[in-house]
């Protein structure tokens, strides 16, 4: 009885057990299908999946999006480690690319230099998706993060004109304090990100104040954080972040929600004044004035000016991109990547998906929904000087770590400027195997 | 009579703390829930308690966030995905553990306390250490991305916390009870089925429905173990409601009622056997 039972139990586990290994074994196999892991989410994966069916109409060419949204890193990070990478993948940080890269685990894209696709890429963006002069990430879509929104109707009552200097911003930003304006709206709290938004003015500073060369050091960590020019850049920082110049001051900033801050610089409801008058952030927020203000108009009621040059020239364009890193270098995946570095479908997308810039000079300018795009997109295409955001490229213990929590603590006020420089210092010299101020 | 009133004046205090924790508890939740009916931009703009200023108003009442979520995505393709994931991961971790449990407390076999002790020691293994070596393995196995696959990392990290459980609740069973059904010539399994089953229902259906919860409320192991979108569970598809740069949150908030829904059926359908279950394998005998 006993046994019979016994026996029965086990040949039922074998045969569970030899069922579920063919049953997989088919899931893995599958010709001609592209795998993709992305961080798309709502509405932008939506039309990004739309862009895929296009290609898979086009070509035949099956393409499986996985999406994790903001779960990249670890989702992506252990699938890696365990040797069973998708075929491609989106990441928002330079960072993590050059960290597959170094193991060795990206397939090279140098293959794609050679297209005539390469010489369309914008300046910039090429050198982005490099380690050690081989190509592994093509950037099809960027955004600009230079940018200044601003109430545009209290700028015309008032008389301001948009600055070209940083001189200019300066006495702009006192004058409006002299009229009962709080010049900025800051938000620096984002959960565990939280200051974050405090290192993109930075990075536009130290581009500007110390220029590219040094910049690509400050990133690459050849020079140390308590160089004298990275504490001149946060010393101009503070001339913005201060209690005078801050709606609701330095706590306020520390508080406020990054996508809620942008909101103030258009009157709320049942008020008739905005409480500030100009918000920094890239393109992408857009979407969360327009949520909080339906019915405005962009370029009516807000606009965009790009943050100022220090000097004479042409500002310099802090941007960020999606890179598209590929595991697996195989036909269908050259396919995939040659067509989105094409300008059919880059524009495609910038007409769908508001806030996305091409990356191909040959979209036309046409092609964005609202001048505000246009002037961006502009910029991002004309700049002599352009560099993807320096916290995205750094190590993750300084980019996504202490130069964040850095930019709170001076912003709070609560440690004096050199001990933060020297705490990310040292976190930086624990992090970097490579730069030249690395102990 | 007097000594009646005294008492429940003594009591006082003690109710007005626990009404006062439950406000503390259910003060997010309730502003979740009012904001989930609020319209986008005034979501954004100002907090869920400003609808108590004008409660009458319909401008500050919407269901399109609920309409959004529920059509504009696959929702029930993937509601049946967590039930096809969730009911299986339960029943082989409970069918399993009981078994192991059962064994535990009453086979005698060579390192029984020295196995026990080891997986007991699992519970405190983090599961994000596992990920790499198991999907190593499933990748090998062709087991990545299959439901099998995700069954059996379910029910593996349930496991050991639950035949913990089990194993300390047939403890507590009566001798006597195994004694004489042996002698009345009971073999091994037919104890198993006939005597320990029946009388470990309580702790059964608690296991089951704590396992079910965390399974149901579970994104990280969906996260690295379904990579395909058509077989995730409606966590995932929540998560990727929500833009990279965090646009249409407010998203969230209609979707978290919505899946929350089930779990809810789930705990009061059951709530007699969670209360019994809590208690259940705490005295060991």
């Amino acid at each position: 009885m006993f046994n019979k039972k016994l026996s029965l139990v086990l040949t039922l586990s074998v045969v569970l057990g030899l069922g579920l290994v063919f049953s997989g074994a088919t899931v893995a196999m599958g010709a001609e299908k592209v795998t993709f892991t992305t961080s798309f989410g709502g509405a932008e994966l939506d039309i990004f999946k739309s862009l895929m069916d296009q290609f898979t109409d086009d070509t035949g060419i099956e393409v499986e999006v996985q999406p994790v949204s903001r779960n990249m890193k670890t989702a992506l990070g252990s699938r890696v480690e365990a040797g069973n990478p998708p075929d491609m993948a989106n990441v928002p940080n330079p960072g993590l690319m050059v960290n597959f890269a170094r193991k060795g685990q990206l397939a090279s894209l140098d293959w794609f230099k050679d297209t005539d696709l390469a010489s369309k890429q914008a300046g910039g963006f090429i050198g982005s998706g490099s380690y050690n002069g081989e190509l592994y990430a093509v950037v099809p879509a960027a955004s600009v993060k230079s940018l200044v929104w601003y109430n545009k109707k209290v700028f015309e009552e008032e008389g301001y004109e948009v600055p070209e200097t940083l001189g200019e911003l300066l006495k702009l930003q006192n004058e409006m304090i002299g009229d009962g304006y709080a010049p900025w709206t800051m938000g620096l709290e984002s959960g565990a990100a939280t200051g974050w938004p405090g290192t993109d003015w930075l990075e536009d500073i130290m581009l500007r104040s110390a220029g590219p060369e040094v910049y690509d050091k400050w990133v690459n960590h050849d020079i140390p954080w308590t160089d004298p020019r990275v504490a001149e850049a946060f010393r101009i920082f503070g001339l913005f972040a201060n209690n005078d110049m801050l709606m609701g001051g330095r706590k306020a900033a520390l508080t406020i929600n990054f996508g809620d801050s942008a909101q103030y610089i258009l009157p709320m409801a049942g008020e008739d004044k905005p409480r500030a008058l100009m918000h920094r952030q890239a393109t992408f927020i857009q979407d969360f004035i327009q949520d909080a203000h339906p019915d405005a108009k962009v370029g009516e009621e807000y606009d965009t000016f790009i943050f100022p040059a220090f000097g004479k020239s042409s500002p310099p364009i802090l941007f960020a991109g999606d890179l598209f890193i590929a595991f697996n270098d195989k036909p269908e995946v050259r396919e995939l990547i040659k067509y989105f570095a094409s300008a059919d479908i880059q524009q495609t997308w910038v007409e769908e998906n508001p806030g996305r810039l091409a990356v191909n000079v040959d979209v036309p300018l046409s092609a964005y929904p609202n001048d505000t795009l246009r002037k961006a997109a502009q910029a991002l295409k004309e700049a002599d000087t352009a560099r993807f955001d320096g916290s995205d490229s750094m190590n993750a213990a300084v980019g996504s770590g202490s130069f964040w929590s850095g930019v709170v603590d001076y912003v709070s006020g609560d440690k004096t400027l050199d001990s933060v420089l020297e705490s990310i210092e040292k976190s930086a010299d624990d992090a970097y195997d490579s730069g030249e101020a690395t102990d | 009579m007097i000594q009646k009133a005294l008492n429940l004046f003594s009591r006082i205090p003690l109710h007005v703390i626990i009404l006062i924790m439950c406000i503390v508890w259910l003060l997010p939740t309730l502003g979740i829930f009012v904001s989930s009916f609020r319209p986008e931009s005034n979501i954004m703009t100002s907090g869920w308690w400003n609808v108590f200023l004008d409660p009458t108003s319909p401008g500050n009442y919407t269901i399109n966030n609920y309409t959004k979520v529920i059509f504009g995505n696959n929702i029930f393709q993937a509601f049946l995905n967590s039930f096809i994931i969730a009911i299986p991961s339960t029943f082989i971790s409970l069918f399993f553990a009981a078994l192991a449990g059962y064994a535990f407390a009453w086979l005698h076999f060579p390192a029984r306390n020295l196995l026990f002790l080891a997986i007991v020691g699992l519970i405190v293994v983090p599961l994000q250490m596992t990920f790499i070596p198991i999907l190593k393995i499933y990748s090998q196995t062709g087991l990545y991305g299959s439901y099998i696959g995700i069954w059996l990392a379910h029910a593996g990290y349930g496991m050991p916390l639950m035949i913990y459980m089990m194993r300390n609740f047939m403890g507590g069973l009566p001798k006597e009870l195994f004694e004489s059904a042996f002698i009345d010539g009971a073999s091994v399994w037919t104890a198993f089925t006939r005597l320990v089953i029946p009388l470990s229902v309580p702790i059964i259906a608690s296991l089951a429905i704590f396992q079910f919860l965390w399974i149901w409320n579970d994104l990280i192991v969906a996260l690295i173990f379904m990579p395909d979108p058509d077989k995730a569970p409606i966590t995932l598809m929540i998560a990727n409601l929500v833009g990279s740069e965090g646009q249409s949150w407010h998203l969230l908030l209609p979707a978290a009622f919505i899946s929350m829904v089930l779990p809810l059926i789930v705990f009061f359908s059951l709530q007699k056997y969670f209360v019994r279950g809590l208690t259940a394998g705490a005295v060991k005998g």
